[in-house]
Protein backbone atom coordinates (compact mmCIF):
# COMPACT_ATOMS: atom_id res chain seq x y z
CA UNK A 1 0.00 0.00 0.00
CA UNK A 2 1.41 3.79 -1.02
CA UNK A 3 2.35 5.71 1.88
CA UNK A 4 0.82 8.86 2.13
CA UNK A 5 3.13 11.72 2.03
CA UNK A 6 2.19 15.28 2.88
CA UNK A 7 4.22 17.74 0.23
CA UNK A 8 4.97 21.40 1.58
CA UNK A 9 1.51 22.33 -0.20
CA UNK A 10 -0.06 20.11 1.80
CA UNK A 11 1.08 21.38 5.23
CA UNK A 12 0.61 25.00 4.12
CA UNK A 13 -2.67 24.51 3.33
CA UNK A 14 -3.38 22.33 6.47
CA UNK A 15 -1.51 25.29 8.27
CA UNK A 16 -3.62 27.88 6.81
CA UNK A 17 -7.11 25.94 7.45
CA UNK A 18 -5.99 25.77 11.34
CA UNK A 19 -5.17 29.20 11.55
CA UNK A 20 -9.01 29.81 10.07
CA UNK A 21 -10.34 27.32 12.63
CA UNK A 22 -8.57 29.52 15.71
CA UNK A 23 -9.45 32.65 14.70
CA UNK A 24 -13.04 31.38 14.11
CA UNK A 25 -12.92 29.89 17.98
CA UNK A 26 -11.43 33.98 19.14
CA UNK A 27 -14.21 35.05 17.54
CA UNK A 28 -17.19 32.94 19.24
CA UNK A 29 -14.64 33.64 22.08
CA UNK A 30 -15.12 37.28 21.69
CA UNK A 31 -18.48 37.11 21.56
CA UNK A 32 -19.06 35.35 24.55
CA UNK A 33 -17.03 37.18 26.57
CA UNK A 34 -18.77 39.47 29.29
CA UNK A 35 -15.24 41.05 31.16
CA UNK A 36 -14.33 43.28 28.94
CA UNK A 37 -10.53 43.09 29.76
CA UNK A 38 -10.77 39.60 28.59
CA UNK A 39 -12.69 40.61 25.56
CA UNK A 40 -9.96 43.41 23.99
CA UNK A 41 -7.43 40.72 24.91
CA UNK A 42 -9.10 37.75 22.84
CA UNK A 43 -9.98 40.47 20.04
CA UNK A 44 -6.09 41.08 19.67
CA UNK A 45 -4.98 37.61 19.45
CA UNK A 46 -7.87 37.31 16.60
CA UNK A 47 -6.43 39.98 15.05
CA UNK A 48 -2.79 37.92 15.38
CA UNK A 49 -4.46 35.08 13.82
CA UNK A 50 -5.75 37.28 10.76
CA UNK A 51 -2.06 37.97 10.53
CA UNK A 52 -0.85 34.71 10.76
CA UNK A 53 -2.94 33.61 8.36
CA UNK A 54 -2.27 35.89 5.71
CA UNK A 55 1.37 34.99 5.90
CA UNK A 56 0.99 31.24 5.24
CA UNK A 57 -1.93 32.33 2.15
CA UNK A 58 0.50 34.30 0.73
CA UNK A 59 3.46 31.64 1.11
CA UNK A 60 0.91 29.52 -1.09
CA UNK A 61 -0.35 32.35 -3.65
CA UNK A 62 3.37 32.83 -4.41
CA UNK A 63 3.52 29.50 -5.12
CA UNK A 64 0.24 29.55 -7.26
CA UNK A 65 -1.08 27.10 -4.56
CA UNK A 66 -3.85 29.63 -3.86
CA UNK A 67 -5.22 31.64 -6.36
CA UNK A 68 -8.86 31.97 -5.90
CA UNK A 69 -10.55 32.13 -9.47
CA UNK A 70 -11.59 35.94 -10.33
CA UNK A 71 -14.92 36.32 -11.22
CA UNK A 72 -16.24 36.61 -14.98
CA UNK A 73 -17.77 39.83 -15.94
CA UNK A 74 -21.31 38.43 -15.99
CA UNK A 75 -20.73 37.61 -12.11
CA UNK A 76 -19.47 40.57 -11.18
CA UNK A 77 -22.72 42.49 -13.34
CA UNK A 78 -25.37 39.87 -11.09
CA UNK A 79 -23.21 40.81 -7.97
CA UNK A 80 -23.19 44.47 -8.42
CA UNK A 81 -27.17 44.19 -8.82
CA UNK A 82 -27.39 41.89 -6.14
CA UNK A 83 -26.01 44.79 -3.81
CA UNK A 84 -28.07 47.64 -5.49
CA UNK A 85 -31.24 45.35 -4.82
CA UNK A 86 -30.02 44.84 -0.94
CA UNK A 87 -29.26 48.96 -0.73
CA UNK A 88 -32.49 49.62 -2.55
CA UNK A 89 -34.23 47.13 -0.02
CA UNK A 90 -32.98 48.74 2.99
CA UNK A 91 -33.68 52.40 1.80
CA UNK A 92 -37.40 51.10 1.21
CA UNK A 93 -37.44 49.45 4.53
CA UNK A 94 -36.65 53.30 6.26
CA UNK A 95 -37.11 53.45 10.19
CA UNK A 96 -39.22 51.84 12.74
CA UNK A 97 -42.55 50.31 12.61
CA UNK A 98 -45.22 52.20 14.61
CA UNK A 99 -46.25 51.71 18.20
CA UNK A 100 -46.07 48.11 19.56
CA UNK A 101 -47.61 46.31 16.20
CA UNK A 102 -44.82 47.38 13.69
CA UNK A 103 -45.18 48.00 10.04
CA UNK A 104 -45.68 47.81 6.21
CA UNK A 105 -46.02 50.82 4.35
CA UNK A 106 -47.41 51.05 1.59
CA UNK A 107 -45.92 54.29 -0.38
CA UNK A 108 -49.68 54.39 -2.59
CA UNK A 109 -53.17 54.32 -1.34
CA UNK A 110 -54.10 50.78 -1.10
CA UNK A 111 -57.05 48.77 0.17
CA UNK A 112 -56.61 45.59 2.52
CA UNK A 113 -58.98 43.23 3.41
CA UNK A 114 -58.66 40.12 6.16
CA UNK A 115 -60.31 37.46 4.76
CA UNK A 116 -59.60 34.76 7.75
CA UNK A 117 -58.12 37.50 9.98
CA UNK A 118 -58.85 36.96 13.77
CA UNK A 119 -58.08 39.69 16.26
CA UNK A 120 -56.48 42.81 16.93
CA UNK A 121 -55.89 44.84 13.69
CA UNK A 122 -54.27 48.47 14.44
CA UNK A 123 -53.00 50.49 11.91
CA UNK A 124 -51.06 52.79 13.65
CA UNK A 125 -50.87 56.12 14.84
CA UNK A 126 -49.69 57.96 11.73
CA UNK A 127 -52.24 56.90 9.72
CA UNK A 128 -55.10 56.67 11.60
CA UNK A 129 -56.27 53.21 10.67
CA UNK A 130 -58.48 50.84 12.70
CA UNK A 131 -60.07 47.83 12.30
CA UNK A 132 -61.07 44.22 13.22
CA UNK A 133 -60.36 41.29 11.59
CA UNK A 134 -62.27 38.75 10.04
CA UNK A 135 -63.21 39.84 6.29
CA UNK A 136 -63.31 43.37 6.65
CA UNK A 137 -61.75 46.25 4.48
CA UNK A 138 -59.19 48.83 5.53
CA UNK A 139 -58.47 51.31 2.84
CA UNK A 140 -55.25 53.02 3.62
CA UNK A 141 -53.68 56.49 2.56
CA UNK A 142 -50.23 57.57 0.83
CA UNK A 143 -47.43 56.90 2.14
CA UNK A 144 -49.03 55.06 5.62
CA UNK A 145 -47.98 52.67 7.55
CA UNK A 146 -50.05 49.54 8.98
CA UNK A 147 -49.26 47.91 12.10
CA UNK A 148 -50.41 45.46 14.41
CA UNK A 149 -51.30 41.50 15.29
CA UNK A 150 -52.24 39.41 12.03
CA UNK A 151 -53.46 36.12 12.93
CA UNK A 152 -55.13 34.81 9.97
CA UNK A 153 -54.96 35.69 6.14
CA UNK A 154 -54.87 38.91 4.34
CA UNK A 155 -55.35 40.18 0.99
CA UNK A 156 -53.46 43.20 -0.11
CA UNK A 157 -55.19 44.58 -2.99
CA UNK A 158 -52.80 47.04 -3.93
CA UNK A 159 -50.00 48.20 -2.34
CA UNK A 160 -46.06 47.44 -1.98
CA UNK A 161 -45.14 45.48 1.02
CA UNK A 162 -42.02 48.07 2.22
CA UNK A 163 -41.52 47.50 6.08
CA UNK A 164 -41.09 44.48 8.18
CA UNK A 165 -43.10 43.62 10.99
CA UNK A 166 -41.13 44.14 14.35
CA UNK A 167 -43.48 43.60 17.06
CA UNK A 168 -46.90 42.65 15.48
CA UNK A 169 -46.46 39.28 14.84
CA UNK A 170 -46.10 39.61 10.88
CA UNK A 171 -42.95 38.72 9.46
CA UNK A 172 -42.60 38.45 5.68
CA UNK A 173 -39.28 37.34 4.11
CA UNK A 174 -36.72 39.51 2.88
CA UNK A 175 -37.75 38.99 -0.62
CA UNK A 176 -41.02 41.00 0.21
CA UNK A 177 -39.54 43.58 0.89
CA UNK A 178 -40.71 46.29 -2.32
CA UNK A 179 -42.22 44.32 -3.65
CA UNK A 180 -45.95 44.00 -4.51
CA UNK A 181 -47.19 40.64 -2.16
CA UNK A 182 -48.09 37.67 -3.42
CA UNK A 183 -47.04 35.26 -0.40
CA UNK A 184 -47.82 31.99 1.79
CA UNK A 185 -46.23 30.99 4.26
CA UNK A 186 -46.40 29.88 7.89
CA UNK A 187 -49.92 30.33 9.20
CA UNK A 188 -50.30 33.66 7.37
CA UNK A 189 -50.96 34.03 3.60
CA UNK A 190 -50.88 37.10 1.77
CA UNK A 191 -52.19 37.09 -1.51
CA UNK A 192 -51.90 40.83 -3.81
CA UNK A 193 -55.60 40.42 -5.44
CA UNK B 1 -14.41 40.18 38.51
CA UNK B 2 -14.91 36.92 38.07
CA UNK B 3 -15.20 34.82 34.72
CA UNK B 4 -18.17 33.50 33.15
CA UNK B 5 -18.74 29.37 33.07
CA UNK B 6 -19.04 30.37 29.20
CA UNK B 7 -15.56 32.57 29.21
CA UNK B 8 -13.54 29.61 31.16
CA UNK B 9 -15.21 27.28 28.55
CA UNK B 10 -14.11 29.05 25.68
CA UNK B 11 -10.39 30.36 26.55
CA UNK B 12 -9.58 27.28 27.67
CA UNK B 13 -10.69 25.47 24.18
CA UNK B 14 -8.65 29.00 22.60
CA UNK B 15 -5.63 27.49 25.01
CA UNK B 16 -5.74 24.16 23.46
CA UNK B 17 -5.95 25.34 20.07
CA UNK B 18 -2.85 27.61 20.68
CA UNK B 19 -1.19 24.51 22.34
CA UNK B 20 -2.15 22.33 18.86
CA UNK B 21 -0.49 24.69 16.60
CA UNK B 22 2.72 24.93 18.32
CA UNK B 23 2.61 21.30 18.12
CA UNK B 24 1.58 21.40 14.73
CA UNK B 25 4.34 24.35 13.53
CA UNK B 26 7.43 22.18 15.59
CA UNK B 27 6.02 18.82 13.36
CA UNK B 28 6.00 21.02 9.84
CA UNK B 29 9.41 22.20 10.59
CA UNK B 30 10.92 18.96 10.39
CA UNK B 31 9.09 17.28 8.16
CA UNK B 32 9.17 20.26 5.19
CA UNK B 33 11.28 20.62 2.30
CA UNK B 34 11.28 24.34 1.98
CA UNK B 35 13.21 26.04 4.06
CA UNK B 36 10.73 29.06 3.56
CA UNK B 37 7.91 27.10 5.27
CA UNK B 38 10.22 26.11 7.54
CA UNK B 39 10.99 29.95 8.64
CA UNK B 40 7.02 30.55 8.95
CA UNK B 41 6.42 27.97 11.28
CA UNK B 42 9.22 28.88 13.34
CA UNK B 43 7.67 32.43 13.21
CA UNK B 44 4.22 30.92 13.86
CA UNK B 45 5.36 28.84 16.20
CA UNK B 46 6.50 31.91 18.06
CA UNK B 47 3.63 33.34 18.06
CA UNK B 48 1.56 30.42 19.18
CA UNK B 49 3.10 30.38 21.99
CA UNK B 50 3.49 34.13 22.74
CA UNK B 51 -0.61 33.42 22.91
CA UNK B 52 -1.08 31.34 25.07
CA UNK B 53 1.60 32.95 27.74
CA UNK B 54 -1.27 36.16 26.71
CA UNK B 55 -3.85 33.66 27.56
CA UNK B 56 -2.27 32.47 30.99
CA UNK B 57 -1.27 36.30 31.90
CA UNK B 58 -4.70 37.61 31.65
CA UNK B 59 -6.44 35.45 33.22
CA UNK B 60 -4.62 35.32 35.96
CA UNK B 61 -4.47 38.73 36.93
CA UNK B 62 -6.00 39.68 40.26
CA UNK B 63 -9.82 39.97 39.57
CA UNK B 64 -10.42 37.22 37.32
Amino acid sequence: MPQMVMRDRDLAEDLLFSEKALSERYNWTTLECQNLQLRNTIEDLEHDTHLTARSIYEYLNQRGWYRPRMADQQTVSWFNQAISSIQNDVRQVGGAGVGAGAAWGTGQQGTWQTTVGQTGYDYGQQTGFAGQAGGQQVTGQAGGQMGGQVGGQAVFSQGIYAQQATGGGVQLPQWAYGQNIDYQGGNTEYRRT
Amino acid sequence: MQLTQTETWWVEECAKAEALMVKKCQMIQQVAQDPQLQQICRNLEQTHRRHIDTIASVTRRPGF
